[in-house]
């Protein structure tokens, strides 16, 4: 009985120094991430979210390499992270969603220009787009099904969370960045099929969709601080705070919800009215 | 001996620790990512 007590000391002595020594790592390599923070202020936070957010697409597009969704997420994740260990919650949401603006407005550029080229660097985007046109000329599409969407949303909730545990926001961003151009190469194509562009813009990329974006951004925010804090064992901010960021969350959660559920026809017939007939 | 409120691990650590975390959440997108990451119609 002693010797068990014994051995079961031993392994969490070890247990405990192996986390400690893990602690020391992640503080280590959060240190090595103050050589972006210069990079985080005004308008330089501005111009490195235009950098990260256009350079890739717009480089890969003309060299035709792939991977461009990576190669911004793997470039955005470090200012973003350095935003999160500073508390900077403002500046971290605007940060991203910056980003996104920025890709939006290069990704939906080009594939106005020329959607054929450019359906190779979004991928699915083809499929998404037929599906987008099929539901806006006939109303008819399965996923449009609340009984459908409805799941899908809670689970993406729990995925996205977990994500942001597991991997920091690297996930969770390049789903990001997928899911977006999805969006873009729709918009993209249906601006070349509508009369009014500004209508196709902004009525093509829906509210509830924008709500999204918030949503997840605070979540991954979140999410990310809550993990470095853990895993470093350095407070980052106050559980009060904490609290109320999955309360402005599940808030953008909820308005994603709604305005698709009440919105999504008159959306629908808005753009449909806007085609080309 | 060290204790916890150290600054930092020094030498590679640093390393080994984002390459476990990349890694190790690399994996795990592979395996459950398609079925925690849904892609709701937009």
């Amino acid at each position: 009985m002693e010797r068990k007590t014994r051995e079961k000391v031993v392994i969490e002595s070890q247990s405990v120094r192996f986390w400690n020594q893990f602690a020391r790592n992640a503080r280590d390599f959060f240190r090595k991430l103050s050589i972006f923070e210069n990079y985080t202020h005004n308008w330089r936070l501005v111009l490195t979210a235009a950098i990260v957010g256009v350079l890739p697409l717009m480089m890969f597009q003309k060299l035709g390499f792939k991977h461009h969704q990576m190669v911004s997420t793997v470039l955005m994740l470090p200012f973003f992270w350095v935003l999160v260990l500073k508390n900077r919650f403002r500046a971290g949401i605007f940060f991203v969603a910056a980003v996104y603006v920025f890709h939006g407005i290069a990704a939906i550029y080009l594939t106005q220009k020329n959607p054929m080229a450019m359906a190779a660097f979004f991928p699915g985007g083809e499929n998404y787009w037929k599906a987008q046109i099929e539901w806006i000329t006939t109303g008819f599409d399965p996923e449009y099904d609340p009984k459908n969407w409805m799941p899908m949303h809670f689970i993406l909730l729990v995925g996205i969370s977990f994500f942001s545990v597991v991997t920091l926001g690297l996930i969770p961003f390049y789903q990001g960045f997928f899911e977006t151009d999805l969006m873009n190469f729709y918009v993209g194509n249906l601006l070349q099929v509508s009369e009014n562009q500004a209508v196709a813009l902004t009525v093509g990329w829906h509210t509830w969709s924008v709500m999204r974006g918030i949503c997840y951004s605070i979540i991954v925010f979140e999410m990310t601080s809550w993990t470095i804090e853990k895993l470093t064992k350095k407070k980052l901010c106050e559980t009060k705070e904490r609290r109320q960021r999955w309360v402005f969350g599940l808030l953008f959660f909820s308005l994603d919800f709604g305005l698709k559920f009440f919105t999504m026809e008159n959306v629908r017939d808005i753009l449909f009215k806007n085609l080309h007939h | 001996m060290r204790n916890d409120n150290e600054e930092g691990g020094g030498g590679n650590g640093w390393l080994w620790f984002i390459l476990i975390y990349v890694v190790g959440g690399g994996i795990l997108y592979m395996t459950t990512g398609i079925l925690l990451l849904p892609i709701p119609r937009k």
